[in-house]
């Protein structure tokens, strides 16, 4: 197996995390049709509570099922409290407050863990490789794809085959029926935003012992979310699952053609897909 | 007194001459009066998307860049050019948003955000990437200043503010121009209701796409000023954070209002300078700012006072 | 009236498909220079939908649509207009914010497309513009509304303004997209009348549910159902077809 099919099996598991990452992004945009510029600082807090909660209980699950809850505690407390008063404002509104928001949770980060990047070590028991054939692939990179695989298909279950999932998926044509229809649309968005941070959240967590956690990892993360999104197109399910697996697996084949024109290079394919395509691949209209 | 100043060519242009010379003053230095009035003529350029066109777009960084890189490189190659590197930045500025606008705007909505912003990272990446034009990580260094002439007279430092000054009124009193032309009616009509302005005969692609390139021309001029007021053009003039910076601008001093571009981007850099001496973590400030902003000023600091003056006049129609 | 041989409006087997579903199966439709030809048909029968494909507001699925003998099935909405093809919202849509004078402005500079690009030369050197506003405005006895925001304009004035739109642009061919629609009793008798007036110089295609005044201006009727029409002819021949009764008029006549 060579090197560029090594690289993209890479690419795959890197995808999953977008794809969490971006999911949720996807997810509010499409429900609530409000712009989540602070979605990247939550990336960021999932990284350092995965890596904070690890330090002090040494349990590396912990730290992850700690990134997934903080961050959708953060996510519904923010929606009830601030965003929610921005729904009928126009989208910059949005975008601002998002940005303020944005602001003050990486600030606050910095102010708790000071501004230098920090290792996250990985737990012993993911830390080793399991060859395939001649190459070794860590172990680590195949728990991620699990842990994404599993939560993929969550969802899946959960917008496809459940009553809360119908209700979103309602919601996303029109939430004014949904109000009609005597369901509680405030619980609705409630769940949807706690789901959406958490998971943007839980992918912080699972990067965090592959890049380390620093304070620039919100604003890395927001750019990619947004451009799996539109890649993928918005309000969908699947579109995220495939924009960020393109993503992913471009961005480390490219690390190893070229390397720095890796990063360069998914802004190219993005481009290129949506000049033919300019929905993305599964948008709706 | 603000309606008539909406209204009267003459004093809007006074108004902004005023700006320009209480700047230096306020600011306590002609080098940070200038970044001042660089921004605001970014910020009053993204106004134009923004407020008329209806396009919010976070390429701006990008076009700011350019022309900081294009002055760089005419100047540095051709230190006698002078002034006509600073036509040069325009034109470059007006390609590189036609490129950009060719495929973002037939998106709509949310969409066309973030393209733009993905638009705005691929230009980073690309400056990053071919560090022979545009010097990567350092930028471009050791610009030379064209001569303004007014040198001897009052030094170097005034004679470099006078010439932003100069086309700081210029650049905004044009995007006032074009604001109350057809085209910037037409504008208005595609952002009200799309559907019946293409109903009506308007061709809204070339349009929106007309209003960007004018945006991005003017946004690179601001990008070259910068670059001669720091005598370079550093990687972080076209990075995603001066993208925000600008929108952020254009979004405080109200999306409509041109003149609240330059107090958006005094509140900005007054922020910028006096809070990072006080407090290493300002920028939370400036959140929290913002959130406030969003709240309680929702159409922006500069519409506090249009929404007063809104009570009081002529239909939109007939508005500046 | 159809002029033999070279129909001013000429649609052949136009359809819609949204996906899976048919909203217009395969329509044929001839208009001439002037007269007032109607669309009616049960909801859902795909009226809107046939009138937004000769509009260009949504492309056709299939078919041909050639206005003075030019093919304009793959036209934008905004060429169509400049060809001379005025539309009319069921949905009141205007420039909300703007006076009933704005609002024809618009409309009248929207077929002179060069001038929407000036943007150095200010607005009010559009004095065309205004004139032409102007004359609607008194063609329409709107002048009275005419510095008014129409947001908070009456609804029946405002489907006024929504035909002055029309006529703003200098149209040859008007469609009218239910006018009457909420108007009250009172509004209904007026609107009528201009359309009487309207159908000696403009082609109409006019779609309507209000059968009294449709009865008593068309020259043509074609009845839709389902997406593809089951009658067309003088509203004598319709308000006799059995079909016609049966699906749509019911016990009415």
């Amino acid at each position: 197996m060579n090197i560029y099919l090594f690289q993209a099996l890479n690419g795959l598991g890197v995808g999953m995390v977008y794809f969490l990452l971006s999911v949720g992004l996807s997810i509010i945009f499409g429900l609530l049709g409000f712009v989540n510029f602070a979605h990247g600082a939550l990336f960021l807090i999932g990284a350092y509570t995965a890596m904070f909660v690890t330090a002090q209980t040494g349990s590396f699950l912990l730290g992850l099922a700690a990134s997934f809850a903080a961050v959708a505690v953060i996510g519904v407390v923010a929606e009830r409290w601030l965003l929610r008063r921005t729904y009928r404002m126009p989208h910059e509104s949005q975008i601002l407050i998002t940005v303020g928001l944005t602001f003050i949770l990486t600030e606050g980060v910095v102010m708790i863990f000071g501004p230098e990047s920090q290792q996250v070590p990985m737990p012993d028991m993911l830390a080793g490789v399991f060859m395939l054939g001649a190459y070794p692939v860590p172990v680590y990179r195949i728990f991620i794809f699990a842990v994404c695989a599993v939560v993929g298909l969550g969802l899946w279950f959960l917008f496809e085959r459940t009553l809360f999932g119908a209700r979103v998926r309602a919601g996303n044509e029109s939430s004014e029926m949904l109000n009609l229809l005597g369901i509680r649309v405030s619980r609705v968005y409630a769940v949807t935003f706690a789901l959406g941070t958490g998971l943007a959240g839980l992918a912080g967590g699972l990067a965090a012992p592959l890049r380390g956690a620093d304070p620039s990892m919100g604003a890395e993360a927001i750019v990619i979310a947004f451009v799996v999104v539109v890649l993928g197109g918005i309000g969908s399910f699947s579109g995220p699952l495939v924009g960020g697996l393109i993503i992913g697996v471009t961005q480390s084949m490219m690390s190893a053609i070229w390397p720095e024109g890796a990063r360069l290079a998914i802004f190219i394919v993005m481009a290129g897909i949506l000049l033919v395509m300019p929905k993305g691949l599964f948008g709706r209209a | 007194m603000l309606e008539k100043i909406k209204h009267s060519s003459g004093l809007f242009c006074l108004a902004l001459a005023g700006f320009a010379l209480a700047m230096p003053l306020v600011m306590g230095s002609t080098a940070t009066a200038g970044v001042v009035l660089v921004f605001a003529i970014a910020a009053a350029a993204c106004n134009l998307l923004l407020g008329y066109a209806g396009l919010l777009s976070f390429a701006q960084g990008s076009f700011f860049g350019v022309g900081s890189y294009a002055v760089g490189m005419v100047l540095k190659a051709a230190p006698g050019a002078g002034m006509a590197a600073l036509l040069v930045c325009i034109v470059a500025g007006m390609i590189v948003a036609l490129a950009i606008g060719m495929l973002s705007i037939r998106q709509r909505g949310i969409y066309f955000v973030m393209i733009t912003l993905a638009m705005a990272q691929l230009a980073y990446f690309a400056a990053l990437s071919f560090p022979q034009l545009t010097g990567g990580e350092n930028g471009l260094l050791d610009i030379p200043r064209p001569a303004t002439g007014l040198e001897g007279i009052v030094g170097e430092g005034a004679g470099q503010y006078a010439l932003i000054a100069v086309v700081f009124v210029l650049a905004i009193a044009f995007l006032r121009l074009v604001v109350r032309s057809p085209f910037g009616r037409a504008l208005d009509a595609v952002r009200e209701n799309e559907v019946r302005a293409q109903t009506a005969g308007y061709d809204v692609q070339k349009l929106k796409l007309l209003a960007f390139c004018l945006s991005g021309g003017i946004t690179a001029l601001a990008g070259a000023l910068y670059a001669l007021q720091l005598r370079s053009a550093p990687l972080s003039n076209i990075d995603l954070m001066t993208s925000e910076t600008i929108l952020i601008m254009a979004i405080l001093g109200g999306r409509r209002s041109l003149l609240g571009a330059a107090f958006g981007a005094l509140a900005m850099t007054l922020m910028a300078e006096q809070l990072s001496q006080l407090w290493p973590r300002w920028q939370m400030i400036v959140g929290l700012v913002l959130i406030a902003v969003v709240l309680f000023a929702p159409r922006g600091l500069g519409s506090a006072w249009a929404h007063w003056r809104d009570r009081r006049s002529a239909p939109a129609g007939d508005r500046a | 009236m159809t002029t033999a041989g070279n129909p001013f409006l000429s649609a052949r087997g136009l359809g819609l498909d949204y996906g899976r579903f048919t909203a217009v199966g395969k329509i044929d439709l001839e208009l001439g220079t002037t007269g007032l030809h109607s669309l009616i048909g049960p909801n859902g029968a795909g009226k809107t939908s046939f009138f937004n494909i000769v509009s260009g507001r949504l492309p056709a699925s299939r078919g041909r649509l050639m206005f003075e003998g030019q093919d304009i099935t793959r036209s934008g909405a905004h060429r169509r207009a400049r060809l001379g093809m005025a539309r009319s919202f069921q949905v009141t849509s205007l420039f909300g914010e703007s006076s009933v004078l704005h609002n024809l402005q618009m409309a009248a500079m929207g077929v002179a497309p060069s001038r929407s690009y000036r943007f150095w030369s200010n607005w009010t050197r559009e004095t065309q513009r205004l004139d032409v506003a102007m004359e609607v405005l008194r063609e329409l006895e709107l002048t009275r509304h005419a510095a008014t925001p129409v947001a908070s304009l009456a609804h029946g004035v405002q489907r006024v303004v929504e035909i002055g739109m029309c006529l703003a642009a200098r149209p040859r061919l008007l469609l009218l997209d239910e006018p009457l629609a909420g108007l009250g009793l009172a509004d209904v008798p007026r609107i009528a009348e201009l359309l009487q007036r309207l159908k000696a110089r403009y082609a109409v295609l006019l779609v309507e549910h209000n059968m009294r005044v449709v009865m008593g201006i068309s020259d043509r009727i074609t009845v839709m159902f389902q997406g593809n029409v089951i009658a067309e002819g003088p509203p004598a021949a319709i308000r006799e077809n059995a079909q016609v009764r049966r699906v749509y008029l019911g016990s009415q006549s």
